[in-house]
């Protein structure tokens, strides 16, 4: 770097001033747009060649379908306590099985247990907020209120806004590979909503989100189950990213028990 | 023009006696607009606008003709027109691209078109344009991971707090995103054939607006698994199309090309002129100011509503343009008492005949916010 004072580096030079442009007018205009109109034209053919393949039906024809849940998921109780503010402990000499670790609601009462595949990030008296443990990214919160402050429909559409707030493009997500079936909680039928959006950073770094939402009443507690999976479409496990993530939420939604009537 | 030279009422050399002095730019004649001998509070680079507009065009493109900025205004318009109509119809990823292309590809024809890199593009290109680059490619894929690791929606739904998201997001990557910035500029300030401070703030400008177009499509990769045209509201589209397209990339470069212009008027330009800009031509205040403009943007994203965001974000870029609009000016006024008169030529901002030096003396333009084809013959 030249210091201040270089007599070279200061030197004023003659502009040109009688210089025209290359390019003027039109050819300026035609110019821009070839180029857009190039890179636009190579997005929209990399969309279409990188756009994740439709997935093969779980049930083929002619196939066992269903049958017990992993090993994995199942151990025999006692099962050890992760945090003992929350846990949900089973009365002394029950006997049971336990398919995760127990999470219960200390305001409301409600309990579920989760698998491995996530863990507990932050918590407080009538919610929780998991992490997914696995490959890619995906987040599932588990929050209620008494019935008396929301119904079930009511709950999910506070959702609903909670989430445009948070990915302001979110929209219902129609396609039914993507569609809730039967959707309860804890054996309780309920509402089941899926929606497809985006989240943006504020560097403008743009990643979809694919978000399924639940909720269910007892009439004494509202619940409400929301699973948001970045880069829902991606492969994995031989399935989509998002269908796989709910896969390893059904334990909760199985294992959910309301309450105790108060 | 007379052939009877005038001595010029604010700088005391004897000039030509046009409207302006052809090396200071001062008024010579009293007008309505102005007092003969006042420092103009035109824009040295548009002279029929003034220093406190804010204009995208005089001051992105600032070497271009009157007459050629209506081209570039038209094909802006129409590219933004062809994203909104993207949008409308669900292209968001083909959007996307177009918004984060849209400011670079323009910048990219308005140095072909005036000829900023001049006989030596390779390396120019390579610390300007492709530094940014390259570098945004980086930042996208690491804001991309940073964006997954970080309290999400549970963190917020739940009353938590964002404020580490914030911080790593809203404030260290804007910070360090405009050290990288500025610092491939610099490499050219060693070469003597860009000394005008216009030469280091374009060289900022470019920088800037490709860092943020590639770190922009390098951080929304993933995007494109959803197809061509994913699920999504298209009204909120439209305005993370302006952020994407207009604000973040004028706010980078209104904030990186004052930076950069700052070191060129503090290392560059004529030992006089140095302080002409005071505090902010100072390179460490300027490089603070830059750092505080990127990120208040950043974090105006965490501003409630889309349409809060962009328009605080829009707001941002009218102070970041201004700024470089006035380190631009000053450089542009930068006096030239070593050179002498030239011979006559034609303008090519008004088309009028001038005597080759500083200042068109008939609009008052600078000559050096001209296309520089041909310049080289006369060095």
């Amino acid at each position: 770097m030249t210091e201040p004072g270089d007599n070279q580096a200061s030197r004023p030079r003659v502009a040109s001033g009688d210089a025209s442009t290359r390019l003027r007018g039109r050819s300026v205009v035609v110019a821009f747009g070839v180029v857009l109109l190039a890179i636009l034209v190579i997005a929209a053919v990399v969309a279409m060649l990188v756009r994740a393949p439709a997935p093969p039906p779980d049930c083929q024809p002619g196939t066992d379908c269903g049958g017990p849940p992993p090993a994995a998921e199942v151990s025999a109780m006692p099962t050890q306590v992760q945090d003992p503010g929350t846990t949900a402990n089973p009365p002394p000499g029950a006997v049971g099985i336990r398919a995760g670790t127990p999470w219960q609601s200390t305001e409301l009462g409600y309990e579920f247990e989760y698998s491995d595949w996530w863990a507990v990030d932050s918590s407080d008296g009538h919610s929780a907020d998991l992490f997914f443990q696995g490959i890619g990214e995906a987040e599932l919160i588990v929050s209620a209120v008494p019935a008396s402050d929301a119904s079930a429909e009511a709950y999910a559409d506070h959702w609903f806004g909670e989430l445009q707030k948070w990915a302001p493009d979110i929209k219902a997500d129609t396609r039914p590979k993507n569609t809730i079936l039967g959707p309860s909680i804890g054996f309780v039928d309920g509402v089941g909503r899926t929606y497809a959006g985006s989240k943006t950073s504020p560097q403008g770094a743009t990643s979809p989100v694919g978000i399924s939402l639940m909720t269910a009443s007892d009439g004494r507690t509202t619940v409400a189950v929301i699973v948001v999976v970045w880069d829902p479409e991606s492969a994995a496990h031989e399935t989509w990213q998002q269908y796989f993530v709910r896969g390893r939420a059904e334990l909760i939604l199985k294992t959910f028990r309301w309450g105790p009537v108060s | 023009m007379t052939d009877e030279p005038i001595d010029c009422p604010r700088c005391g050399a004897s000039v030509p006696a046009t409207a302006f002095c052809v090396r200071c730019g001062a008024s010579l004649r009293a007008t309505e607009a102005s007092t003969p001998g006042r420092r103009r509070d035109s824009y040295a680079a548009a002279p029929g606008e003034s220093l406190t507009r804010v204009a995208l065009f005089s001051t992105l493109l600032p070497q271009l003709p009157a007459a050629d900025l209506d081209a570039f205004r038209i094909a802006f318009a129409g590219g933004l027109v062809a994203l909104f109509a993207l949008v409308a119809v669900g292209a968001f990823p083909v959007a996307l691209v177009g918004a984060a292309v849209l400011v670079p590809a323009l910048l990219i024809i308005y140095v072909y078109s005036v000829d900023v890199y001049e006989d030596t593009p390779l390396p120019v290109l390579a610390l300007t344009m492709v530094w940014g680059a390259v570098w945004g490619i980086g930042f996208g894929v690491a804001i991309d991971a940073l964006s997954r690791t970080t309290p999400r929606l549970g963190g917020t739904a739940l009353g938590g707090s964002q404020l580490s998201e914030m911080l790593v997001l809203g404030v260290l990557v804007p910070i360090l995103g405009a050290a990288v910035m500025i610092a491939g500029p610099l490499v050219l300030m060693r070469d003597r054939r860009y000394n005008d401070v216009v030469d280091g703030a374009t060289f900022g400008v470019a920088s800037a607006v490709a860092f943020v177009g590639a770190q922009v499509i390098a951080g929304s990769i993933d995007l494109f698994a959803g197809g061509p045209i994913p699920v999504g509201e298209p009204l909120p589209w439209i305005a993370r199309i302006m952020a994407i397209a207009v604000a973040l990339p004028v706010v980078a470069a209104g904030a990186i090309g004052s930076t950069v212009g700052a070191f060129w008027l503090r290392y560059r330009a004529p030992v006089r002129d140095r302080a002409a800009l005071g505090l902010a031509g100072r390179p460490a205040v300027a490089c603070v100011m830059a750092a505080a403009l990127l990120v208040a943007a950043a974090l105006a994203a965490y501003l409630p509503g889309p349409i809060v965001n962009v328009v605080v974000q829009l707001a941002l870029a009218a102070v970041a343009l201004l700024w470089l609009r006035r380190v631009l000016h000053l450089g542009l006024l930068e006096e030239a008492f070593e050179i002498e008169i030239g011979d006559e030529i034609v303008c090519a901002n008004c088309g009028q005949p001038t005597r080759r030096h500083t200042f068109c003396g008939n609009c008052g333009i600078s000559l050096h916010a001209l296309p520089k084809r041909r310049d080289r013959m006369d060095r």
